[in-house]
């Protein structure tokens, strides 16, 4: 018997052998590495030189500067401008980036997944064509984002683009029938949806939740059709209206749901890269450089690998800390059984 | 004929039926946009960037696309390591997955949880010691930097590991009794069953591997191993490129993915059902 238990033991670990070599070499070493990187000056061609946490007082340190403090509130500034003035990161870069990053992610929650959940309330209906409709919101999911990003770096030209030209014409035909006749004709607005920096990030916000609803839509639509039928029954027998169903039965049933749309997209969201790549290479004036883009850019195109490093350290714990507020909120909103 | 709450009713319905055909349009207008561009000569395009078609149909977009840019290189490339990927993960999360479905040994569902839980560590984290890695072995710019890491898979182990739970155990004891040794269960009682999970990581597992960017952008360096979505990158950031043959090339990397979405759209829903992974 006990020989039995140790070779079904050896045949386990054997059939997951190449699980744990691939997990030990790919995943722990690097994993370890990075760590270690992530204290050290690296350039790749030279031995990594140890340098504490310096890496990490770069990105995330500041200095202050009460001369500049002073100076701005004599000229009678507000305390909140003065404040700014006389913090003065290490590294603004990082910081920008920061927030060009955490906007964008809140962003693409704000246009993606309120929408996502409507469309799949709406197709969770039996009438005919709603597999047609669901593949058509979730081709752009499987699609290329480099590709798609070529597409709507068409779309979002500020010169004879799609939207630009749609715009255009909308103004055009107002002027000449109503706006000039009564003496306010409108001028052509030309927005440089890619090339000026209050737009820039807002387009691509658009373009990822363009990229995303999908994926949101079918992850609800597969809760949605787990909700048993015959609690609809029971509150349709009640004289519950449509929109109380939603309210008082759906939404509370869907709160897990919600939530773990909530955390994968915030996670994928924190790491983009291609958008900005593709179509603005994170300008203009670095307004959608993100975080990952950052560390590519001191990573691979300027061999500083141990700052790299410490940017990927700080990205995982963003990553983390906002995953755990997020399971801490839940427990507010979210429904068990 | 109608009664009043028919035609409320029937009004309802042309509704909804505008408003989802308005939204889908929306979401595929971008690809009609493409596929109409890359027919189109440039004058025809900043003519009018909205018509849907030019004087005539022009292929030559797609002539210059896989001659001149030599995507269909490209096409070639991603086509290999995309089917090594699948494959490779297909047989890690099989073996992996049945050993955490049916055999026991010491350290099981420790071992499991701690594999489990690297689907949270992101890419980035590990992307610097990963090139390191890649000069160590001597593969960079070299195929094989795109597929061997790539081959193991936590989430496809636990999608694999969920479906064999589901199998009565009745069916691998008759094999069992007559002898049986466990790679011969798994590939004679297991694989033919896990047609439906075998195809679910297909589909994901490839459209992930053929549209990954930034591991390509850090390990390959020259065009003759470029992936397709390098490839794209590329005509893009060359200033000569007109439209037309930039989406020609978006076309021919985008289609194939629609494609086999199209045909295993079953799979792909019911495998995002189970393990919340995307392509």
């Amino acid at each position: 018997m006990a020989k039995n238990r140790m070779r079904e033991a050896i045949e386990g670990y054997l059939f997951l052998l190449p699980n744990l070599l691939g997990f030990l070499v790919f995943m722990a070493v690097p994993l370890a590495l990075s760590l270690y990187y992530s204290f050290t000056d690296y350039n790749l061609f030279t031995p990594p030189q140890f340098i504490g946490l310096a890496n990490y007082a770069k990105a995330l340190g500041f200095s202050f500067d009460a001369e500049a403090y002073r100076g701005v509130m004599a000229e009678g500034g507000t305390w909140f401008a003065a404040i700014a003035a006389w913090l003065k990161p290490t590294d603004p870069t990082f910081w920008v980036a920061l927030r060009n990053t955490l906007v964008y992610a809140l962003g693409v929650l704000a246009f993606s997944v309120a929408p996502a959940f409507l469309l799949a309330w709406m197709l969770n209906s039996r009438m005919r064509g709603m597999t047609l409709y669901r593949a058509l919101i979730y081709i752009p999911v499987v699609a290329s984002i480099v590709g798609s990003a070529l597409v709507w770096f068409w779309i979002f030209q500020r010169e004879s683009g799609v939207i630009n030209t749609l715009i255009s014409a909308v103004v055009s035909t107002a002027n000449r029938m109503v706006l000039a006749p009564i003496g306010h004709p409108l001028s052509d607005p030309l927005i440089g949806w890619l090339v000026t920096p209050q737009y820039a990030l807002l387009s691509l916000i658009l373009m990822t939740s363009w990229a995303t609803i999908g994926y949101d839509m079918v992850v609800f639509l597969a809760a949605l059709q787990g909700i048993p039928s015959h609690l609809y029954e029971a509150a349709i027998v009640d004289g519950a209206g449509r929109s109380s169903i939603l309210f008082r039965i759906v939404v509370p049933l869907m709160t897990p749901t919600i939530f773990f749309i909530l955390v994968t997209n915030t996670i994928t969201s924190l790491q983009i890269f291609s958008e900005p790549y593709i179509m603005t290479q994170g300008g203009p004036a670095n307004s959608t450089l993100t975080i990952v883009y950052y560390l590519y850019q001191k990573g691979f195109q300027r061999f500083q690998m141990g700052y790299g490093a410490s940017l990927a350290w700080i990205v995982f714990a963003l990553i983390f800390l906002v995953t755990l507020a997020q399971f801490r909120l839940s427990g507010r909103w979210v429904y068990e059984e | 004929m109608f009664t009043r709450v028919h035609r409320g009713e029937a009004r309802g319905k042309i509704l909804f039926y505008v408003f989802l055909t308005v939204v889908g349009l929306v979401f595929v207008y971008p690809f009609i946009f493409m596929v109409a561009t890359s027919l189109k000569d440039s004058p025809e395009v900043f003519q009018n960037i909205l018509s849907l078609f030019g004087a005539r149909l022009r292929t030559e977009n797609y002539a210059t696309v896989l001659g001149t840019v030599n995507m269909g290189r490209y096409m070639v490339n991603t086509a290999i390591v995309s089917l090594g990927v699948v494959a490779g993960q297909i047989t890690t999360s099989l073996l992996g997955g049945y050993a955490f479905a049916r055999i026991r040994f010491p350290g099981r569902e420790l071992l499991f949880n701690l594999y489990l839980g690297t689907v949270m560590i992101p890419f980035t984290v590990i992307m610097i010691p990963m090139y390191k890695l890649m000069i160590t072995f001597g593969w960079v710019d070299k195929l094989q930097s795109l597929i061997i890491p790539w081959i193991f898979t936590a989430s496809g182990t636990f999608l694999m590991r969920q479906f064999m739970k589901s199998i009565p155990k009745e069916l691998e004891e008759a094999a069992y009794l007559d002898g049986a040794n466990r790679l011969t269960i798994l590939w004679k009682v297991f694989v033919p069953l896990a047609g439906p999970a075998i195809a679910a990581q297909f589909t994901i597992s490839f459209l992930y591997a053929w549209n990954s960017f930034i591991w390509p952008l850090v390990a390959i360096n020259s065009k003759a191993n470029y992936v397709v979505t390098q490839g794209l990158a590329d005509i893009q950031g060359g200033y000569h490129a007109s439209p037309p043959v930039v989406l020609a090339g978006a076309t021919l990397v985008i289609i194939p993915t629609v494609l086999v979405f199209l045909a295993a759209q079953r799979y792909f829903v019911e495998g995002i059902a189970t393990t919340g992974i995307k392509g």
